[in-house]
């Protein structure tokens, strides 16, 4: 049976953080309303309260100050491809979203509600987290800024605190000698959630040796991150296709180390491997950036 | 938590928006999606539920010229918007362009995608009206249909674009 709740729009960000003040354990947040949607036909949202923040002017800004790319969390899919900041400062997201669900799903859903609903086959949080992307928390009482990887903790799981709602999400501008890809496998090209998804983005230096290299990979482990030490294993050296193979190798130990062996794992160690050989190949030999 | 739906609020919330160019207000519960409120209160069933979870785009109204699964619209959120259906394409008695296409390009079938393939197929030709191949092609890719194999529904998006692209060239 479908989920009953009232429905509050809020004129203001402040009045949304003001209801939640007292409300919030009876409260959910809409969006978009592509995940909490298909909760609720399940019968599966017990909030009394829905809060639709998706009109909140405070949370719908695409900016950038001082070299620095702040999205607000109620920026949809459509409008993050269609932003010319964001081709410019973080293009990787831009491809991200583009591989969402499908035009009617983006015209809907939100950066915001990608990152809360913590799905860990999230197609923004990888991009994000190679932006070194951090999260704008407010309460009606208070204001915090938390790197993403301190906000996804798990799956499904938020820090997220009683009375908090996500605004915006600040990027680390990175200059145009830094390349990027972004891979997914998924059962289809469209409507379909990613089975694994990567983000990398990297810089070589005059000599052709990594300088920088930055790698997230969704659904592979329990909480979203960089793989650092298989980044570690490229930087500092001239990139070919058997060090690229090291790396993905890292990365499938690093899946195993961190999520244990599960029945997917026979197909994920190929697979996650592939997806990096695939992204890094592009990255830095055919210096793609998504062909 | 007590989960006796008696006691969840029975009010309805007042929404007022425009609907395939007329005004339109009406009272609706409040977790009502818009799928259900333009089929079972405005009757008007031209928009098809066709798996309600937002993966097939059977649903496919356009609001503020946005397609979008009206499957996963809470009604309240239609408030204020301008929204099209699949009812408002005809002009009096005349079929809109797309419509013929669909129809002289053997597009429809068993016609339950068919009214959201015209509306993400409006959506890109309102915004754009001479799109490549590849342009309609995405724009469709959120419509399934599993009966005609997409090529005619292709073929008509393309058949349609011309009859507009020349209605805007000689107006």
């Amino acid at each position: 049976m479908r989920s009953q709740f009232e429905y509050i729009l809020p004129r203001s960000l402040k009045e949304a953080l003001d209801f939640l003040v007292d409300h919030s354990s009876q409260t959910s947040i809409l969006a978009g309303g592509t995940d909490l949607m298909i909760a609720a036909r399940n019968g599966d949202v017990a909030s009394r309260y829905v809060v639709d923040v998706s009109r909140l002017e405070e949370m719908r800004a695409i900016a950038v100050t001082e070299g620095a790319l702040s999205i607000g969390a109620a920026v949809t899919y459509t409008e993050i491809m269609n932003s010319p900041q964001i081709a410019q400062w973080a293009p990787i997201l831009a491809r991200a979203a583009g591989c969402v669900g499908s035009v009617q799903i983006r015209n809907a859903g939100t950066l915001g509600g990608n990152v809360a609903n913590a799905s860990p086959a999230a197609d923004s949080v990888p991009p994000m987290l190679v932006h070194g992307a951090k999260v704008q928390i407010r309460s009606a009482s208070s204001e915090r800024c938390e790197p993403l990887e301190r906000v996804i903790v798990g799956p499904y799981r938020t820090s997220l605190r009683p009375g908090e709602i996500i605004t915006r999400f600040i990027f680390e501008p990175l200059g145009d000698e830094y390349r990027w890809n972004f891979q997914r496998i998924a059962r289809r090209r469209a409507l379909s959630v990613a089975r694994i998804n990567a983000a990398a983005i990297g810089r070589l230096d005059s000599r052709g040796v990594v300088d920088d290299l930055r790698l997230s990979i969704g659904s592979i482990t329990p909480e979203p991150s960089r793989m650092t030490s298989a980044e570690d294993h490229l930087k500092g050296k001239v990139p070919d296709p058997s060090l690229i193979q090291e790396v993905a190798e890292k990365v499938s130990q690093e899946m195993v180390r961190r999520s244990g062996v599960r029945d997917s794992t026979e197909y994920k160690r190929p697979a996650v491997e592939g997806l990096v050989v695939k992204a890094l190949t592009e990255l830095f030999i055919k210096q793609n950036c998504n062909a | 938590m007590n989960r006796n739906l008696k006691d969840r609020t029975q009010r309805l919330l007042r929404i007022s928006f425009v609907l395939n160019g007329m005004p339109v207000n009406i009272e609706v519960r409040p977790w009502e999606t818009a799928l259900a409120v333009l089929r079972e209160q405005l009757v008007l069933t031209g928009t098809k539920e066709g798996c309600g979870i937002g993966e097939c785009g059977a649903c496919t109204i356009l609001v503020d010229g946005f397609a979008v699964d009206s499957c996963l619209m809470l009604a309240p959120k239609l408030d204020g918007r301008k929204v099209e259906t699949v009812e408002g394409l005809r002009q009096g008695e005349a079929l809109h362009p797309l419509q013929e296409a669909f129809l002289s390009n053997g597009a429809v079938q068993c016609g339950y995608c068919t009214p959201g393939m015209l509306m993400s197929a409006k959506a890109l030709l309102d915004r754009n009206p001479n799109p490549e191949r590849d342009e309609w092609v995405e724009a469709l890719s959120g419509n399934l249909c599993r009966c005609t194999g997409y090529v005619q529904i292709l073929e008509a998006v393309e058949d349609a674009a011309k009859t507009l692209g020349k209605a805007k060239k000689l107006s």
